[in-house]
């Protein structure tokens, strides 16, 4: 009797006694997707982790925007980075290895993003009303489409090349869940279409800016300012105009600064998206940074980023503008030479500098120049534009100024491009008004509108990867 | 009186047979072994009761039918049949049952006898370990088992060796065998730093090789399917002393004391050569002369040392009906040949096991252990006493004029941070089991085992502000606590001719990795050793890791008549590792065997007394694909935080299938003593094929990671091993016996689909810089620009383009592949006789057909002027007129400052023979010792370790037996400047009361 109770106990033991959901075990060190979107406050950190990676030097943190002003005529590149160098030379290849970093960087951003858009409305947590969650999704929307943006500018011609009938980059609005998929690149009008799909859906649930903190995140503000630069590329005035309105009417939340001293760590008024950095938390690498580049080694930079002479010339026509005499000093540059360098990013210790993605000036000029396109020199568009210029220590435009509708937005250009040179506005500024990215020195017959070195190649390892993807003319 | 009596019933008996008018058939038995006479012999006739026995002298008679046969029986040896045929006399030999036949084997969950055992299972007793001065039980392997290649991979005490059972077989995953104490797998995740080498200290310095028993590997798939996920490395089950019943308690002391050196080190330049060559060669290019110091510090011998190793161990092992017994400790401190490296190791062990009553048995076996280290840093690092040693100009001086300790600068002054920093290692393992037997019917038992293995590792580091500015301490604390409960039936029955044997088990292990380590810089005084007074910590870091595994296991074994066996065994492993879709495994194994020497046809034949035919097929799994590999994972920290708010960022790809890499392999081999018994032969062929083999696969980034691991490389092993043992001389005092063991070993890459693309179209995963797996070559295959040499006309290093001509151009696209790390060869071979109470014995080892890279040469060939390290005598040989034949180009060549370039000048012939173990002992003869009383045995004895290496002449390096990487299946055979294997004497003394 008491061998068969042995008998069953041990039976019993090696077959019944499962432990297999002792088999479900999860790390402590890093949180299991299932984990990351189950309460309202993980979820909130999912989406700062998403404005993390958007802070690196490969997305918003200066890489691409230097390109944009180098690449045309706003600086020169004067360091000893190769990849970089070659940009400049407009000698680039596909393996250029800086190239391919922005690229992967810029799709984690946008992977993360995707992750935030697909799983927080499924989380059940009453912290997590439907009012936040609508939020971050918005937020991440936001996030998403100004990151497909930035790497359209950078691998894709202009709208104005074909009507956007020509490659864009691949649009992802899904996140990686384990099956890889070989996206091919949309077109550019179809990315156009995609990026401004998400900036309309996220201005419906996102805030409005009221504290400085809030500048460095999404807001109606900031949607709608990037609406207005998006229909502005496609030449679409009238959505430009009224886009630009939004914020230019705001008046509480955005305003001029009227001095300069705006540029620095703290958001104003001025702003209307920035990223924020901090000492201890800001997209520098060793490679550089907003302060990195734009600064000479004796200020802890590497001095690579020179104002190209052609901006010397820009400035030199009005030569009391602040915009020059107070925001750029003469130094040595990492080329060993006297080169001009802005002050508009001075930190390079410890890179506390915003990276000033949209500020109200821009939004200024934006409208000014919507509303020229639209109804020629008008009233409105004088007063923007002087506002700006008034700032800048110059004489203020009257309505006699200008004798022609073009000259009086190629006037404005000239306006935009004095202030917002270094912040990464150049470049399409000019393809989208189909000029040349540069007029003088040797790249200049490369330089030209549509010119397919004008676009950079897309990274040789994901050609190699992805069938789907059809690598750029000439590269 | 009684065997007179016994004689006389015999003549009796035979008497009544001739009566009988059968024919009388006599004649006289002796051993094969030595001719003697056996006495006792029986013989019948087959097929009736009859039957008589030899006399004392062998001699027998008997009376029987013409036709019939003679069956000859004694214990201990063979069974005859003979066929009378009208022969009258018939002498005959018998041969004795070949006692390593006899043998049982440890093999997985159980015992086995050798002789029908179908698992290729090689077994290293006692005897081929007993006393060796060793740290670690993976050493006592090196040479002695075919198919098992132990490289250790440095004489750094502790040092994490290299062993691979069969070839590797995996890329990625790692490459550690599953050692199994007692039953209790033991963790093997390494609890330390490197310190320069890439891998930490060896995770089994806690095991003491003083309690070791005896070794089983298993290498087949018969025998390492049964360990499931975790078999395809191979297992190595660990069997520690045991007491024995109802005998006395025997308490022994072992104790030796011994002496090291390094086998050999490499010549550096002094200051004249020093400053000769760099005026020569500052002269040779144009450069400007400097003025250089003249004062000489020979570094490399003065952080060599003798080395010392004192080791005793006091056991008592014994029994009584129902208990037995084995207790024992030792302490043993080592200190290395290198200045700074020091050990300390004090361990227990019980293992006690008790009869409760028919039915019921416990038992436990436990063992303790604290390793106590003073570290040194080792291959690549300014910190590692030898590698700062070869690296430091020589007229550097540790000291300035007033006697004080200097800082030398970023190749650190090795003999102040030994005499100032601490650098500390405390390793406390705890492992064990208790059990209990439950005899639930006759053939049935119940066994149910709880095990557990305890591994902590605590390092402590301080630096003095003299070498670090305001000084820096840190301090890591590691641990993996393993339990695993253990519950099998198993089933025996004799059924006359047919054998059964059954296994079935269940089993629940899991393991948890906790760590905790604090680091701050900054301290007031080198008076104050702990992080707590530093003044800005630099790292707090907690972290956690856990992982189980549920199994059910079984094994069924079928026997017929002592010739035909056959086993299957199955496992089904579910583990935490594995992805969800794939979370359990099954692994299986079919083997059989065919005792030939059983059959009739061999029974005609007295030169093979032992033949048996095995084949075995079945499969095994690699887990080590890291703890949540499948998961999709959020981090936190510094690169997700935004605005001051941490946050949280996507850092893995979900894996959903991820899964275990599989090893399918067969085996087929045999298995013979033959001559007299004299000799033992086993030969063995393997195949074994792994896919699923994880490999890093490149991921578009549009999907916003780099990589993931995937199940998709495939890599096959095949090889044959041969163990061949002979007892050549076994008559009176005089007994000699030789063995040799040797596996040659085929790997090769089959598949690595997505993997990256040379450009040459060859799918690669690099280990190294240097080392490649290659699809359709070997694992690690040497990727390197070959270097032709100096041209004696022109004085310039040439290289070897890709296309085969000679260019004075260095480029990294003329790498080409340039041999394996892997042997094609390995083995050992042992000698040992005996005369009266003398012993001696002598172990080889050797590996044949490997390359073997030394990247300190990268530094110590630097032609340049500038380079801040000493140079290589070898340099001093460099070409000066046409015709001559210099290992260094000529100084002004624009060659000259390339010549370190990473080519085939760094890659040495690896293979080696070495004599590991010599060793002449003296037992005082019984008699003696009876007189005292006191003691029951005694034995002295000297060992030498290492005392004789053979190696190519042109070998440069510390040493060819080097492989920084340890276990790394990726990087075998590299080394920056590995200490070279340590040579030691020892004089011991075996005392037992």
């Amino acid at each position: 009797m008491k061998n068969i109770k042995i008998a069953l106990l041990s039976a019993l033991v090696l077959v019944g006694a499962s432990c297999s959901d002792r088999l479900e075990l999860l790390p402590e060190q890093s949180l299991a997707g299932s984990q990351a979107f189950s309460s309202a406050a993980n979820a909130e950190a999912t989406l700062r982790g998403v404005y993390s990676q958007t802070q690196l030097l490969e997305v918003f943190g200066s890489g691409p925007q230097i390109i944009f002003d180098y690449q045309a005529d706003n600086t020169d590149f004067v360091g000893s980075f190769p990849t970089l160098q070659d940009i400049n030379s407009y000698v680039t290849t596909s393996p250029n290895a800086t190239i391919q970093s922005y690229w992967q960087v810029h799709y984690r951003v946008i992977n993360a993003a995707n992750s935030v858009i697909e799983n927080v409305p499924g989380i059940a947590d009453p912290a997590l009303t439907s009012e936040i969650s609508k939020r971050l999704v918005a937020e991440a929307k936001f996030l998403r489409a100004i990151t497909h943006f930035n790497l359209l500018h950078m691998f894709a011609q202009p709208f104005q090349v074909q009507s956007g009938n020509t490659p864009g980059v691949p649009l992802l609005t899904k996140s990686f869940t384990g099956t890889i998929e070989f996206p091919a690149r949309a077109t550019v009008a179809a990315c156009y279409t995609q990026i401004a799909k998400d900036l309309n859906e996220a201005l419906v649930d996102l805030p409005a800016a009221s504290t400085p903190a809030s500048r460095g995140r999404a807001s109606k503000g900031a949607a709608a300012g990037y609406l207005s630069r998006l229909h502005l590329y496609k030449g679409e005035f009238q959505q430009a105009a009224d886009f630009a309105n939004q914020i230019v009417s705001a008046t509480t939340s955005y305003s001029l600064a009227t001095n300069y001293s705006f540029y620095g760590a703290a958001p104003t008024a001025e702003h209307v998206f920035v990223i924020i950095n901090s000492a201890t938390d800001n997209g520098r690498t060793g490679s550089g940074g907003w302060a990195s580049y734009h600064r000479p080694a004796s200020n802890g930079g590497r001095g690579d980023c020179a104002m190209a002479p052609s901006l010397e010339t820009s400035f030199g026509r009005e030569s009391t503008d602040k915009r020059f005499v107070d925001l750029s000093t003469l130094v040595t540059a990492a080329d060993g030479q006297r080169k001009r360098m802005t002050l508009k990013f001075s930190d390079a210790a410890n890179n506390t500098d915003l990276s000033p993605l949209m500020r109200t000036s821009e939004i200024y000029l934006n409208r000014a120049e919507a509303l020229a396109e639209l109804n020629g020199i008008n009233n409105e568009s004088l007063t923007l534009v002087n506002g700006i210029r008034t700032r800048a220590g110059l004489p203020a435009w009257t309505a006699t100024t200008f004798t022609t509708k073009a000259a009086f937005i190629s006037a404005i250009l000239e306006e935009r491009r004095k202030e917002l040179c270094f912040e990464g506005h150049r470049r399409m500024d000019l393809l989208r008004k189909g000029l040349p990215l540069r007029t003088t020195g040797p790249t200049a017959s490369l330089a030209v509108f549509g010119g397919p070195k004008t676009i950079l190649p897309l990274p040789q390892r994901e050609i190699d990867l992805n069938k789907n993807l059809v690598q750029n003319q000439s590269y | 009186m009684r065997k007179n009596l016994l004689s006389l019933l015999f003549s009796v008996f035979i008497g009544l047979q001739v009566f009988a008018q059968d024919k009388t058939v006599s004649g006289k038995v002796t051993s094969s072994e030595d001719g003697t006479p056996l006495p006792g012999v029986s013989i019948t006739v087959k097929g009736t009761t009859k039957g008589a026995s030899t006399d004392a002298n062998g001699v027998y008679k008997i009376s029987t039918p013409a036709n019939s046969v003679l069956v000859f029986s004694y214990v201990g040896f063979t069974m005859r049949e003979i066929q009378i045929n009208n022969q009258t006399i018939i002498d005959l030999q018998l041969s004795p049952d070949a006692g390593v036949l006899n043998e049982v084997v440890v093999v997985g969950y159980g015992q086995q006898s050798k002789k029908l055992s179908t698992q290729t299972i090689a077994t290293v007793g006692s005897k081929a370990i007993a006393n060796r001065p060793v740290l670690s039980p993976q050493e006592l392997l090196q040479g002695q088992a075919a198919g098992v290649q132990m490289v250790g991979s440095s004489g750094l005490l502790g040092a994490n060796p290299v062993i691979r059972i069969r070839g590797a077989a995996s890329i990625t995953g790692g490459g550690q065998p599953l050692f199994v104490v007692d039953g209790v797998p033991l963790n093997d995740g390494t609890l330390s730093a490197g310190q320069g080498a890439p891998v930490g200290l060896n995770p089994l310095l806690n095991i003491n090789p003083q309690d070791i028993e005896s070794m089983s590997v298993l290498k087949d798939a018969a025998a390492v399917s049964i360990y499931g996920s975790r078999g395809a490395n191979g297992v190595i089950l660990i069997n520690t002393k045991k007491g024995a019943t109802d005998k006395k308690t025997e308490i022994s002391l072992d104790t030796y004391t011994g002496f090291s050196d390094p086998t050999s080190l490499i010549p550096m330049m002094n200051t004249a050569q020093f400053v000769g060559y760099i005026g020569e060669y500052r002269a040779a290019r144009g450069l400007a002369p400097v003025s250089l110091s003249n004062d000489y510090f020979d570094w490399p011998t003065n952080v060599v040392q003798q080395g010392r190793t004192n080791n005793i161990s006091l056991s008592a092992r014994g029994g009584s009906q129902n208990t037995t017994f084995f207790i024992g400790g030792t302490y043993a401190t080592e200190s290395g040949f290198t200045i700074g490296n020091d050990l300390r190791r004090l361990a227990g062990r019980l293992n006690l096991e008790h009869k409760v009553n028919k039915s019921i048995t416990v038992g436990t076996n436990l063992s303790i252990s604290n390793v106590d280290m003073d570290r040194i840093g080792a291959e690549n690092n300014t910190f590692a006493p030898l590698t700062s040693a070869y690296l430091q100009l020589p007229n550097v001086l540790p000291r300035d004029a007033a006697g004080n300790l200097v800082n030398t600068g970023f190749i650190q002054n090795v003999i102040g941070l030994e005499e100032l920093n601490t650098n500390r290692f405390v390793s406390k393992r705890t492992t064990g089991n208790v059990y209990a037997d439950f005899k639930i019917i006759k053939d049935l038992v119940f066994r149910t085992d709880f095990g557990m293995d305890y591994n902590a590792g605590d390092s402590k580091q301080r630096q003095v502000n003299l070498f670090t500015p305001t000084g820096s301490a840190s301090r890591d604390f590691q641990y993996d606590s393993k339990w695993l409960s253990t519950n099998t039936l198993k089933y025996n029955k004799d059924l006359g001719k047919s054998t059964f044997g059954l296994l079935a088990g269940y089993s629940f292990e899991t393991s948890l990795f906790d760590r905790i380590a604090v680091s701050g810089t900054g301290f007031a005084s080198d008076g104050l050793p702990n992080v707590v007074s530093a003044a800005t910590p630099t790292q707090t870091l907690e972290e956690r890791s856990e992982w189980a595994l549920e199994s059910q296991f079984g094994r069924f074994n079928y026997g017929y008549d002592n010739k035909y066996v056959f086993e299957a065994s199955l496992r089904r492993d579910g583990s935490s590792r594995f992805g969800a879709d794939n979370r359990y495994a099954l692994f299986y194994a079919v083997s059989g065997g065919w005792i030939l020497s059983g059959e009739k046809f061999m029974k005609n034949q007295d030169f093979i007394n032992f033949l048996k035919l095995t084949a075995s097929y079945g499969t095994a799994g690699n887990d080590r694909i890291g703890n949540f590999s499948s998961l999709d994972l959020y981090g936190g920290g510094v690169l997700s935080d935004y605005g001051g708010s941490p946050g949280l960022r996507p850092t893995q790809v979900p894996n959903r299938s991820l899964t275990w890499e599989e090893t399918a392999q067969l085996d087929l081999g045999f298995s013979t003593t033959f001559y007299k018994n004299k000799f033992n032969l086993s030969v063995n062929y393997f195949d074994k094929v792994t896919s699923g083999i994880l490999l890093d696969v490149p991921f578009p980034f549009t999907t916003g990671f780099a990589s993931a691991s995937r199940n998709i490389g495939k890599l096959q092993n095949t090889g044959v091993e041969i163990d061949f043992n002979a007892n050549i001389y076994d008559k009176g005092d005089f007994k000699w016996n030789i063995g040799f063991n040797s596996a040659f070993l085929k790997n090769k890459v089959l598949e690595l689909p997505e993997a990256s693309i040379d450009l040459d179209g060859n799918r690669f995963v690099a280990g190294s810089a240097s080392q490649r797996a290659v699809v359709g070559r070997t694992l690690n295959e040497f990727f390197l620009v070959e270097a032709i040499g100096v041209n004696p006309t022109t004085g310039d290093l040439e290289w070897r383009t890709k296309e085969g001509a000679a260019t004075t151009t260095y480029s990294a696209n003329n790498r080409v592949f340039v041999g394996s790390a892997i042997p094609k060869w390995v083995g050992g071979f042992n000698s040992n006789m005996s005369y009266k109470g003398i012993d001696l014995s002598a172990q080889f080892s050797y590996s044949y057909g490997n390359k073997v890279l030394i990247d300190g040469l990268g530094f110590t060939d630097n032609m340049s002027a500038t380079a801040g390290f000493n140079k290589s005598v070898d340099l001093l040989n460099y070409w000066k007129q046409a015709g001559d034949v210099a290992f260094a180009p000529r100084l002004g060549s624009s060659t000259a400052p390339l010549f370190n370039q990473a080519s085939t000048l760094r890659l040495q012939n690896g293979s080696f023979m070495r004599l590991r173990n010599l060793s002449i002992g003296y037992t005082v003869p019984k008699i003696l010792l009876e007189k005292i009383k006191v003691v029951r045995t005694l034995r002295v004895y000297a060992m030498g370790q290492n005392l004789w290496l053979l190696k190519d002449k042109n070998f440069r390096g510390p040493d060819p037996e080097v492989s920084a990487n340890g276990p790394s299946n990726q990087v075998l055979g590299e080394s920056f400047f590995a200490l070279p294997q340590a040579k030691t004497i020892t004089f011991g003394l075996n005392l037992g009361f």
